[in-house]
């Protein structure tokens, strides 16, 4: 579902004047004008592509390739709207399109190799890192276990404090849209934590 | 007015919902690396084309499957290599073991394994390099012979040398050296080395380009690694510290950094570096 121009004008954001101006040099291949947005949005591409990926140095990977893209597009990039959402959706794709290729050289390995792929262990907590930490990384390995779809709204939600409005913009979907997704997402995740992370529903 | 059920249900939910947030807000992300300065060298360099798979996404599984079928059939072929079947991938003259080697560890490398490696950083040892104890005992390595100028070691390679031209490896390696193979001594290896700006030394990314039409002689075992492409060929990046065996797997030394391995017709390539992968493919990319 695509937003409507009547949408978007309830859903919209707006852009940042300083940013904007940013954006003009960056059309004009001012590349230290890009250079200054990339370093105010790096550390959210980053992350998203980490949530995804669980991986520093792919995300690394995933994250510059978002940055030399966009800048690749920018001709085509309205400049009216706000800047993080559009990277937002880049960096979704980006990695969502490693992911499928990590996935499918595994699964070529392991039918060649006649194995099934490790699952990673979770460190005991106390261990290796607090116990807080602990539990939002069983988290994330809960959202994990959830469609594509789920885990995008999940992740910029809640891992990543993005308002709903900005989501809007980034999935180009209205604003109900993200909200009703959200409460699904929500509704799937407590399920699966439920059955098979029932120490982050237990009352401390 | 709503129902009881109903609120219960919202309240139930907006207090999931909470602990959603609290939890995910502990989460421990990794620090953000200097993304942009990455980008910025790219942007400058000129090699900022869009890194876009060169053959259809359909064709990819289809060209896999063929090279499994084929490494499969000359495999079985041979009874030498029979039981190793599932065990490695070739890419040029490089074979990619899948599994640590069982080879007894060599006391000293022999004299017929002259061939260099110019690390990246000091050598590591097999333990350190989180191998296992089936591991054969890396080797000495020799020293290197002494550098040419690329005009020599374009004279005496008896083929055209290829190098790149995006950076940091866009201006002449800081030196050169030829190298025999040491099985098929009539072949050449190039090794163009690029030390880091400023620190004369300290290499940064070491090109190897071998001429490997007849040759399959060398192994590298890949405890971590990717297959990725250049330039739409097929290729892999063998990521860590690995041992490499340059005649068959009698002797072993270790490679200490990030390798991307990738051939283009007559030639192997290796290129050791200290970039990302992505940086890594671009330079291999930019191969004139």
């Amino acid at each position: 579902m695509t937003v409507s121009a009547e949408e978007r004008r309830h859903t919209a954001v707006a852009p940042d004047p300083a940013e904007a101006a940013l954006i003009a040099r960056a059309r004009q291949q001012d590349t230290a004008a890009w250079e200054q947005l990339v370093r105010a949005h790096e550390e959210h591409v980053f992350r998203l592509a980490y949530l995804v990926l669980r991986d520093g140095p792919a995300a690394q990977d995933a994250a510059q390739e978002t940055f030399v893209r966009a800048y690749l597009a920018l001709a085509r990039f309205d400049e009216t709207r706000p800047l993080r959402p559009w990277l937002t959706r880049i960096a979704v794709n980006q990695a969502r399109n490693r992911l499928r290729a990590r996935a499918r050289y595994r699964h070529r390995l392991d039918r060649l190799l006649g194995r099934a792929s490790p699952v990673p262990a979770l460190p005991h907590p106390g261990e290796q890192r607090l116990q807080a930490e602990w539990r939002a990384e069983r988290l994330a390995e809960a959202v994990r276990r959830l469609g594509d779809k789920a885990q995008e709204v999940i992740y910029l939600r809640y891992f990543l404090n993005m308002p709903e409005a900005e989501m809007a913009e980034a999935l180009a979907v209205p604003a109900g849209t993200v909200k009703s997704r959200l409460h699904r997402a929500l509704q799937q995740l407590r399920t699966v934590v439920e059955a098979d992370f029932p120490e982050l529903v237990e009352k401390e | 007015m709503t129902e009881p059920t109903a609120t219960n249900d919202r309240d139930r939910h907006d207090e999931w919902a909470a602990t959603v947030q609290a939890l995910a807000g502990r989460y421990s992300f990794p620090s953000t690396p200097n993304i942009a300065g990455q980008v910025l060298r790219r942007l400058e360099a000129g090699t900022v084309t869009a890194h876009s798979p060169a053959r259809p996404a359909w064709r990819r599984p289809a060209l896999a499957l063929a090279i499994l079928l084929l490494l499969l059939l000359v495999a079985l072929s041979v009874p030498a290599v029979r039981a190793a079947v599932r065990e490695w991938l070739q890419i040029g003259a490089v074979r990619i073991l899948l599994t640590p080697p069982s080879t007894e560890p060599a006391a000293t490398a022999p004299a017929s394994s002259q061939w260099p490696r110019v690390g990246l950083t000091p050598p590591v040892n097999a333990a350190e390099a989180g191998t296992t104890a089936t591991l054969p005992a890396a080797t000495v390595t020799p020293p290197l012979g002494a550098p040419l100028t690329l005009a020599e070691a374009q004279v005496q390679a008896g083929f055209e040398l290829r190098l790149p031209t995006a950076p940091p490896a866009d201006r002449p390696p800081d030196r050169v050296y030829l190298q025999p193979l040491p099985v098929l001594s009539e072949e050449r290896v190039v090794i163009s080395v690029w030390d880091d700006a400023g620190r004369p030394g300290e290499p940064i990314l070491s090109l190897y380009q071998i001429k490997s039409e007849n040759c399959c002689l060398k192994g590298a075992w890949a405890s971590g690694g990717a297959e990725t492409e250049v330039g739409g060929e097929q290729a892999y990046w063998v990521e860590g510290p690995h041992p490499l065996s340059i005649d068959r797997g009698d002797n072993w030394s270790i490679v200490p950094g990030d390798v991307l391995i990738w051939a283009e017709g007559a030639f192997t390539y290796r290129l050791e570096s200290t970039l990302s992968l992505e940086e890594t493919v671009t330079v291999a990319e930019s191969l004139r």
